[in-house]
């Protein structure tokens, strides 16, 4: 492990900004933040020149499907899941991904015709885990995101948690006529895929009809997890007494929820809520549900995720602070600190700040876009890029 | 630009692995292989001790369908344009690829239905065109892929070209096949696609009776794009006959032969054949169709591509090396020197050699399983990778 200086960063803090400022790191850990440049004589230690860039903490997805479709990109198109898991954990780092949660499904049918993978849920667990524990990359972790209409799965729950594979756990349901997909909108979609309302209705009670395992079931989860200080996290909230019932059985995270009222609700009772970043970047929800910047502006959405596109992040960050939505730290907060802070890891990572794991970015912050130039994880320089200085010249043949 | 030396790699050139060479990197082009390492102290450059690892050509891929996917990942969920070509080029730089050909369709109603973008197509191809001109971590063009029933397109195909948008072209024919109408295939279209039976039907019966463009406009397109030195493919052949007749129409390239008889007789006939990585790696096709491994080793395909999947190409060269299939600078010819030659640009591409750009890639390969360390573009160290030392954490406070 090398120790080294980074000098003339513009260091976000939680707090501030500190321009000009130094960071000293031995052996992963972050030794010294300070305000002024630190001594490059240090015997033992680099020096890294950061020439004015943006140095800020890495960023922390607590919920990204990624992994999934790393695993099968098209339907029935299964890749061996070591080349999967390395593969995506290069291009998570490059996004300035330091540490994720790998929102895994289980007991999510849909999900699994979508996929029509070769492999058994199980299967996908034990493999993302295992490869997990070997040299890596970034700091990788299994969120768990268990859909409870999934009764067959529920067990398998108990046993991977037992196993010590699953750092983060959320409940969804994904039944239509609420949720994601309130009754209009679950309309529409059917008439996009050409399929007529009565068809979409019968498809619908149909799901309607599918058991769920019971409340006393969820709450005997709800307890064994909380038992093992597994953060929980509920999952497309859409309506106060949810977000109610949620926090009385100890769910502490409120992940997407559907409108303001519901998010105001959680932030009220303290749970983390987390939006998409995708959200925040695209400007609103394809399924024309919250606004993730409305709730940020509102001060009732403190985290956000990747959810679908990892690079979101990155990205939606610095437009919040481009567009005054938030100061460029606090916008930092929501997938740093506030992140660590929903999954219990606050102490350890999610803020360039002494004792802290060195998990941090280098950007470069030109012409309003976001450039990833190095990402540190542990002291170590996961990736680093350099784009070419000189334009391309062409190359054909007939030049 | 920066000179460079690499002391201490395992080299691949197109004929041979030079253990223990060296070589020197000016102004962005290779100027000097050499057996033994250079005293690095007696050159002004940087210098990259390899360690033995391997250095291997950059990866040259002429179809990837990634960018429409990043600027799009979910139906109707667009992604600002300059977002996705940065992060898209960003990974490829993580996979080996130094030069990509992102592969744009047009003319394909079925595709745009997919996607239900907020984008025309003439501003994907125009903001694509855009980013690939800035700076950039590899080089980047585009290959247009143009569905023949797209007739209102036909013209917009020339526009383009004038530009000078375009440096590679396919024509794509998704022409539901008879036999889709019936049995197996029939029921598993339906269910993929969440349709009845008589929609179904009707979807593909439409879609069969759809006008394409004359043979004689087809011809015209191709000349067009001869004389602006573009080269063209096919797409998807099913038949030797078929590969024939695109043959004898000046089409060069035969992409994605669905049939070894078709994959065949490209090959005897002279024409590059073009095969998916992304099959190689998952040791078949997931649609039932050729196995590239199999047709490799025949020697009926000579150039693989990532198609879907960007990262299969940099293991399908080690995989093919593994299963004895090609020793390692045949396998990584596939990916460089003979996608160059097919896409004219091996003058200054495709290859460790004397003269050529220093675009290289430095793998480390172990446990079977190769990992990028360097990628080298135009002699610019665009992306380096390293995995972490091993740690135990403390997962909770």
């Amino acid at each position: 492990m090398k120790n080294f200086i980074i000098n003339n960063a513009r260091i976000v803090t939680p707090t501030e900004v500190i321009d000009g400022g130094g960071i000293a790191v031995k052996n992963g850990i972050i030794a010294q933040v300070s305000g002024s440049p630190i001594h490059d004589d240090l015997p033992g230690f680099e020096n890294l020149d950061a020439k004015g860039l943006i140095l800020m903490p890495g960023i922390i997805d607590i919920h990204t499907d990624a992994m999934d479709y790393e695993i099968n990109p098209r339907t029935s198109a299964d890749f061996p899941i070591d080349v999967a898991f390395s593969e995506l954990e290069k291009k998570l780092c490059g996004a300035g991904i330091t540490t994720v949660y790998h929102s895994i499904h289980l007991g999510y049918r849909d999900a699994e015709f979508n996929l029509c993978s070769k492999y058994s849920r199980l299967q996908v667990f034990e493999n993302v885990y295992a490869e997990a524990r070997k040299h890596t990359m970034i700091n990788n972790k299994i969120h768990l995101r268990y859909e409870i209409s999934g009764k067959e799965d529920y067990d398998l729950c108990f046993e991977l948690i037992e196993k010590g594979y699953i750092s983060l756990f959320s409940f969804m349901d994904h039944t239509p006529g609420q949720g994601q997909y309130p009754l209009d909108k679950y309309l529409l979609a059917a008439r996009r895929r050409g399929v007529s309302e009565q068809e979409a209705m019968q498809e619908l009670e149909m799901k309607r009809a599918r058991p769920s395992i019971s409340k006393e079931q969820i709450k005997a989860l709800a307890c064994f997890l909380k038992d093992r200080n597994i953060p929980i996290a509920s999952h497309d909230d859409d309506s106060v007494e949810k977000v109610n019932e949620n926090h009385e059985m100890g769910i502490s995270i409120c992940e997407f929820p559907i409108n303001m009222e519901t998010a105001r609700r959680a932030t009220e009772l303290n749970m983390s809520v987390t939006g998409g970043a995708s959200n925040v970047l695209r400007g609103g929800s394809t399924g024309g549900n919250l606004h993730a910047r409305d709730a940020i502006a509102e001060g009732v959405m403190d985290t956000i995720c990747s959810d679908y596109y990892p690079p979101a992040i990155l990205h939606s960050i610095f437009m919040l602070g481009e567009h005054h939505v938030l100061p460029l730290n606090q916008a930092i907060n929501l997938a740093t600190l506030n992140a660590a802070r929903a999954v219990n890891m606050h102490q350890s990572t999610g803020s360039i700040e002494a004792g802290k794991d060195a998990d941090m970015i280098l950007i470069d912050y030109s012409n309003n876009f976001p450039t990833v130039i190095k990402t540190i994880v542990s002291g170590n320089i996961s990736s680093k890029f350099s784009l070419k200085t000189n334009r391309v010249p062409e190359f054909s043949n007939m030049l | 630009m920066k000179n460079l030396i690499i002391n201490n790699a395992s080299i691949v050139t197109p004929n041979e692995v030079i253990h223990n060479g060296s070589l020197l990197v000016e102004n962005g082009t290779i100027t000097f292989i050499s057996r033994k390492p250079f005293n690095s102290e007696l050159y002004p450059f940087d210098c990259i001790e390899a360690g033995g690892k391997y250095l291997l050509p950059g990866i040259i891929d002429l179809h990837t369908d990634a960018i429409e996917v990043e600027i799009c990942p979910r139906p109707a969920a667009d992604f600002p344009i300059e977002v996705a070509f940065r992060e898209l080029e960003k990974r490829m730089c993580g996979t080996g690829i130094t030069t990509v050909f992102h592969s744009m369709h047009l003319g394909s109603r079925e595709y745009e239905k997919d996607f239900r973008s907020k984008y025309s197509r003439p501003e994907v191809f125009a903001k694509v065109h855009e980013a690939c001109h800035k700076h950039s971590l590899i080089n980047n063009k585009i290959h247009l892929r143009y569905e023949i029933a797209g007739l209102n397109e036909y013209e917009l195909c020339f526009e383009l070209v004038k530009k000078g948008s375009i440096s590679f072209f396919s024509f794509m024919d998704h022409t539901p096949p008879e036999d889709l109408l019936h049995g197996e295939k029939f029921e598993k279209f339906r269910i993929r696609k969440r349709l009845s039976r008589e929609q179904a039907i009707h979807e593909i019966t439409e879609r069969m009776q759809r006008p394409k463009i004359t043979k004689q406009q087809m011809l015209d397109l191709i000349n067009f794009l001869k004389d602006h030195h573009i080269p063209v493919a096919s797409h998807d052949d099913r038949t030797a006959a078929v590969v024939e007749e695109n043959h004898g129409m000046g089409i060069t390239m035969a992409e994605f032969p669905i049939s070894s008889e078709a994959a065949q007789k490209a090959t005897e006939l002279g024409m590059d054949t073009v095969g998916g990585a992304a099959n190689v790696l998952r040791g078949g096709s997931n649609l039932g169709n050729i196995n590239v491994q199999d047709s490799v080793s025949k020697g009926h395909i000579n150039i693989l591509c990532s198609d879907y999947y960007p990262p299969a190409l940099l293991h399908s060269i080690f995989i093919l090396y593994r299963n004895n299939i090609l020793p390692l600078h045949e396998s990584a010819r596939l990916t460089s020197l003979n996608p160059a030659r097919a896409a004219f640009i091996d003058a200054r591409k495709g290859s460790i050699e004397t003269g050529k750009d220093a675009d290289m890639i430095l793998v480390d390969y172990k446990n079977n399983k190769p990992v990028i360390e360097k990628t080298i573009v135009g002699g610019n160290i665009s992306g380096e990778y390293s995995l972490k030392p091993a740690k135990i954490y403390e997962y909770y406070n």
